[in-house]
């Protein structure tokens, strides 16, 4: 009971964390390239 | 409660608290500009790391998740998820903003985006709302010490209060998040080593038997943190909702950001912000879940409210009980501390620096924050004697922030207008109102309308916003990119 709800929440954490950075680096990729 | 642990506890607070703080004040002299509200903007990122964790992990992660978990099962950590959430928008979004635009307050912001009465409305409601919340901190401290000794409620927030005014008095933004720093080691070796003495002292069978408790009586849910599609419509989603759109634009959680070293600073800090905070939940639902099967506890008159902090008193060897109270001590006072700054932050600056007293040395600010901040929490903790009920406390205020929220994205990526703007602010914060005080949810047919502001200020927000700012026309946004060769001008 203990580890399961512990490990699920961990990830759950690190996959929120990680999302958040690659819509980051998109937007961060989309806004320094050059505009046409 | 064994006294003399008590004692020691109080002692540690105030070695922790008064020692960094006169050490840092003598230090760090007040004289650069924003030593005392943030930190000279220098904060290394360990600190501003813990802080921004912190600042979000109060009363109503510690009681409130206990309470959640007791009548919803393992789905109340997404009220930790949802300040996740929050923190990954924070160290990636909000904070960078602020911290790269150089402004010492979120109204101070809405000047830049919107103009004066803009600042003006924003910085008295939002004053408010730090208020009602610090007033539910003052009630937590409180609780947390009724609860481990035989004080009664109002003196544990009075010591309390007083902690919590010496935690930020001394040095300001410097001393609030060192002093969270030493807080954050000993608050998680208190949770991990009563977690595990709580497993020790569970029934036969430790954890795995109160896994068998919840399944055998037909109540799989409640081990589950997706818990069932109702509660992750009604419950999980609504809270990142609430929780997003209202804190992170909110002052006390922009401050620490506005005073980092460097705007990577803050995106570093992600990685270890927002564990630190998520996690807080974790260990808090599973101690709930584990008093909640034992029948002793699960039979206490009110043990949503009491059965966990019964079972931790009742179970914990009183060295650590005496750490647990440290560490629920710790969580609550950083929050209160940081409150109490940003009030006095946003009357100094955005009152009486930008109406009375323009050129006012950074000697005058620092004395007119620390004279605010004695008054504001004292006020605070008589208020928080007449216990308002907290979650339902924490959501209601919440929805206030809400339209500044709208505001603040609107300005920074598509138009400011300042009158769409105060329009946005008034009709949200009249909905509200209207929603709060007169029968209008049941007109809607909604017979539970208190979970709900959140989403009537959201809805009210986008839809004048979005209308005014088709309609009328303003300027550019703040962070809108000319083409090459293209102008910038009104939109």
């Amino acid at each position: 009971m203990f580890w399961t709800i512990f490990l699920q929440s961990f990830g759950l954490i690190l996959v929120i964390i990680i999302i958040g950075k690659a819509i980051d680096s998109a937007l961060r990729a989309l806004a320094t390239k050059d505009p046409e | 409660m064994n006294y003399s642990l008590l004692i020691g506890v109080i002692a540690y607070e105030i070695i922790v608290i008064v020692g960094l703080g006169l050490w840092l004040q003598r230090r760090h002299k007040a004289g650069g500009d924003d030593e005392f509200a943030l930190a000279g903007r220098d904060l290394p990122m360990p600190v501003v790391a813990v802080t921004l964790a912190l600042t979000v992990l109060g009363t109503a992660h510690i009681l409130g998740v206990f309470e959640m978990t007791w009548m919803m099962g393992a789905v109340a950590v997404w009220f930790s998820i949802a300040h996740v959430v929050l923190l990954t928008f924070v160290c990636l979004g909000s904070g960078v903003w602020v911290r790269k635009l150089g402004v010492t307050t979120v109204p101070q912001l809405l000047d830049k985006l919107c103009g004066l009465e803009t600042r003006l409305l924003v910085s008295s409601v939002m004053a408010g709302v730090l208020f009602g919340i610090l007033t539910v901190e003052a009630q937590g401290i409180g609780i947390i010490f009724a609860t481990l000794t035989d004080w009664d409620i109002q003196t544990g927030a009075i010591v309390g209060g007083i902690l919590g005014i010496l935690y930020v008095i001394f040095a300001g933004m410097r001393e609030i998040g060192w002093v969270n720093l030493v807080n954050a080691v000993v608050m998680y070796a208190g949770l991990i080593l009563a977690t595990i003495f709580v497993a020790i002292s569970l029934p036969e069978g430790g954890f795995a038997a109160v896994g068998e408790h919840y399944r055998s009586s037909g109540q799989n849910a409640h081990l589950s943190i997706w818990g069932t599609p109702e509660l992750m419509v009604n419950f999980a989603i609504v809270n990142v909702v609430a929780v997003v759109f209202s804190q992170s634009i909110n002052q006390m959680l922009l401050q620490p950001a506005m005073s980092a070293k460097q705007e990577s600073t803050i995106r570093k800090a992600l990685w270890i912000a927002a564990p630190i905070n998520g996690m807080f939940g974790v260990f808090a639902v599973i101690l709930a879940l584990a008093a909640r099967a034992q029948p002793e506890y699960a039979a206490l008159e009110g043990a949503q409210k009491i059965g966990v902090t019964t079972m931790l008193v009742e179970t914990l060897p009183p060295w650590l009980g005496a750490i647990l109270l440290a560490t629920f001590l710790a969580a609550i006072l950083s929050t209160f501390a940081i409150i109490a700054l940003s009030i006095a932050t946003i009357f100094a600056k955005d009152i009486f620096q930008a109406l009375y007293a323009p050129n006012a040395t950074e000697r005058t600010m620092t004395f007119v924050i620390r004279s605010v901040i004695i008054i504001v929490a004292s006020i605070a903790i008589a208020v928080a004697s007449l216990l308002p009920p907290i979650l339902a406390a924490m959501i209601w205020l919440f929805a206030w922030l809400v339209p500044v929220f709208f505001i603040f994205m609107s300005g920074l990526f598509w138009k400011r207008q300042q009158s769409v703007a105060i329009l946005t602010l008034l009709s949200a914060w009249v909905a509200n109102a209207l929603w709060s005080f007169t029968d209008l949810p049941s007109v809607f047919g909604i017979a539970m309308p208190g979970n709900l502001n959140a989403y009537v200020t959201a809805l009210v927000s986008v839809v004048v916003l979005v209308v005014g700012n088709a309609i009328v026309s303003g300027e550019r946004a703040l962070f809108w990119r000319a083409p090459v060769g293209g102008q910038k001008g009104r939109a």
